[in-house]
């Protein structure tokens, strides 16, 4: 505007181009605002979306690398639709409620496989979606993850305390009624009860400065087996059931509220079976007790394997496999009750310790490790 | 220009402290603490589905046994387990499509050979007033809800599905309660409606004590809007108040406290819904 002359007006003609130039910046202005809108939107390159329609989803199949990926779902049908996203029967990610004409997102960890989409009526053939793996493979189990195998490892504890206490009742009633046989039969029940709860009893133990001696538990009960089992033992079993009961009351709540560390699961379960090898080889306890003790804490390891199984699925396949070989091949000695003798106890004494070799191959591979201070729920990825 | 800078350095240093502050407050929870009030939530679904097992039982048999006023007088009483506990439930597309789908999620509605479960019984039973050909339904609902029972107890529990439950119950109950279309031929949506706020509130109730010292306000407003919830529901009892007694016909519900619901249930499933984020689990 250098041509414009303090005394002249600007010519209508400058003042319009002006006019139109800042128009367009404006313009400018605008479209990369709504651009960054839609890149927020859209979670960046990541997004994938998916259009409903009344005959399906469009596109029909998916394919997104593994991870955490974003879904915008747009509802062209008539009706309002849910959209999910499932694996096998599991719904793993759904968004419910999406009303005609309208556009949703959501966000889902989605490991290696393959998935179904439902895309509106239930009668509506679903899409397919891939995952596909990422070259660095799965990543290390989430804090959401841990959190709920150690939530489902407390049900269990709690589950398993309910009936420990309905067999010590029951232990309890053949005492007082006098019945030889029930009475060793019950004593049988509640100390596998017992032996399969030892993981959070030895914890327990452990962190009230207990480590060395038996918990107050199997202290009780092995007072009772003298009772029950020897002939000539003069242990008041009276006294004995009383003690054993009161020592329930008393550590049912801790139990019921012990925090333990996830990488204690696979650790303490290897330990038992080990103590339980080594004592078995010096001590020579009955068999048939030896055993049944060895029954109790497979139960426990069993329901230890189970919790771990989804978050050893993807990423250690080979370490789960090796684990479940091993307890199949202890439950089917242990099931055996028809070769008693040497060779039997020799069978599970191999067994047992094989097991603990390969429970000892879970922490290294979900990357847990001892001692770790807890960690926290904000730190999830 | 200099305006504008120191502006938009005093704005990214707002966003810097806000950030801090957001990291903090969600540190606040400890993975530690959310064990536990997880683990007291699949308790309560397990009591429930054992609830659900039984009532189911009584429900098909009376199907079976051709008697049609007991079935009717059962069918709502045993929904509640159900809807109590659906956002666990409805994780198994195929038992929840099979139980509890209604026949507009089918093709040819009604006559759809797929359409099964609870509303296909509630369609013989209330529509047609009759139990004529709904022991094949009957069975199939008692298997799969069996089938149900033992998957359930086999799953390890989402932690984000449990804590997200409680506003996905609300958004259920604003999106197909309030309308009516849940239980069409029986009129029973009320029952479905307690059951679905009674497995928000247990949800709310249980990680309340983690929040509540940060977020004195929201724990106020939701409690607060179950209490206006419960208490118009309370009045629609066939004995207002007994919390032991069932529901009136929905068709009973007034425009005013229809509308009154909605509102107050849709702001329930907003503030429930940022729930996971307090606690660090979206």
């Amino acid at each position: 505007m250098n041509d414009v002359s303090a005394n002249d007006a600007p010519s209508p003609r400058l003042l319009r181009i002006a006019l139109l130039l800042s128009l367009l910046l404006l313009l400018i202005a605008l479209a990369l605002f709504t651009l960054s809108l839609r890149v927020t939107t859209f979670g960046g390159n990541a997004g994938q979306t998916v259009t409903v329609t009344s005959d399906g989803c469009h596109p029909q199949h998916l394919e997104v690398p593994a991870g955490r990926r974003t879904f915008t779902v747009v509802n062209h049908s008539s009706r309002a639709i849910e959209w999910e996203i499932i694996d096998g029967v599991m719904v793993l990610a759904e968004r419910e409620n999406i009303a005609p004409g309208l556009r949703q997102t959501l966000s889902a960890d989605l490991a290696p496989g393959h998935y179904t989409m439902t895309c509106g009526l239930l009668s509506t053939p679903g899409g397919t979606l891939e995952v596909v793996a990422s070259a660095d493979g799965p990543p290390p189990p989430s804090t959401a993850d841990i959190i709920g195998v150690l939530a489902e490892y407390r049900v269990s504890t709690i589950l398993q305390l309910r009936e420990l206490h309905q067999r010590i009742d029951t232990l309890a009633a053949a005492i007082s009624d006098g019945d030889n046989e029930a009475m060793r039969h019950a004593w049988l029940a509640a100390r596998r009860s017992e032996r399969q709860l030892a993981l959070v009893l030895d914890l327990l133990a452990e962190q009230d400065g207990d480590s060395s001696a038996d918990n107050p538990l199997s202290a009780d009960l092995q007072q009772l087996e003298k009772g029950l089992f020897e002939s000539n033992a003069s242990v008041s079993t009276t006294a004995a059931i009383n003690r054993l009961r009161e020592n329930l009351e008393h550590l049912t709540p801790p139990l019921k509220a012990l925090s333990i560390e996830p990488s204690q699961l696979a650790d303490t379960s290897a330990g038992l079976l080990r103590h339980w090898h080594d004592r078995q080889r010096s001590a020579g306890e009955p068999a048939a007790l030896a055993v049944n003790d060895l029954a109790g804490l497979t139960h426990g390891v069993d329901s230890v394997v189970r919790l771990l199984t989804p978050l050893l699925e993807p990423r250690a396949p080979d370490v789960l496999q090796q684990v479940r070989a091993a307890l199949s091949a202890l439950q089917a000695s242990l099931a055996d009750d028809t070769t008693t003798g040497t060779s039997a106890i020799q069978r599970l004494n191999e067994r047992s310790l094989a097991l603990a070799d390969a429970l000892t191959g879970i922490n290294p591979a979900l990357d847990m490790h001892a001692s770790a201070t807890p960690p926290e729920a904000a730190e999830s990825p | 220009m200099k305006m504008h800078s120191l502006k938009a350095s005093l704005m990214t240093a707002a966003a810097l402290v806000l950030m801090a502050l957001n990291v903090q407050a969600r540190a606040a929870v400890s993975a530690e603490q959310l064990v536990t009030p997880i683990a007291e939530y699949k308790l309560y679904v397990l009591d429930n589905l054992d609830q659900l097992v039984d009532h189911t039982r009584r429900f098909t048999t009376a199907v079976e046994q051709g008697e049609l006023d007991r079935a009717q007088s059962l069918y709502a009483p045993t929904r509640v387990y159900y809807e109590r506990i659906e956002p666990i439930a409805e994780l198994f597309a195929d038992l929840d499509a099979s139980i509890d789908a209604r026949e507009d999620d089918y093709e040819h509605g009604v006559a759809d050979p797929d359409f099964t479960g609870f509303h296909r019984l509630e369609y013989g039973l209330f529509h047609n007033d009759s139990t004529d050909g709904m022991a094949p339904y009957a069975k199939g609902l008692m298997s799969d809800v069996n089938d149900l029972d033992s998957r359930v107890r086999d799953l390890t529990f989402p932690p984000s599905t449990v804590v997200g439950g409680a506003a996905a119950l609300m958004e259920e109950v604003a999106a197909t309660k309030v309308s009516g279309e849940e239980d069409r031929y029986s009129r029973t949506d009320l029952w479905d409606f307690q059951a679905n706020v009674d497995g928000a509130r247990e949800i709310f109730s249980l990680f309340k004590p983690l929040v509540a010292q940060q977020h004195p306000d929201f724990v106020a407003r939701v409690t607060k809007n179950f209490g206006d919830v419960e208490k118009t529901l309370a009045q629609y009892r066939t004995t207002p108040d007994d919390p032991a007694s069932g529901f009136v016909s929905y068709d009973e519900v007034s425009q005013a406290d229809r509308h009154a619901l909605a509102g107050t249930v849709t702001v329930l499933a907003e503030d429930l819904s940022t729930l996971r984020g307090m606690l660090g689990l979206d």
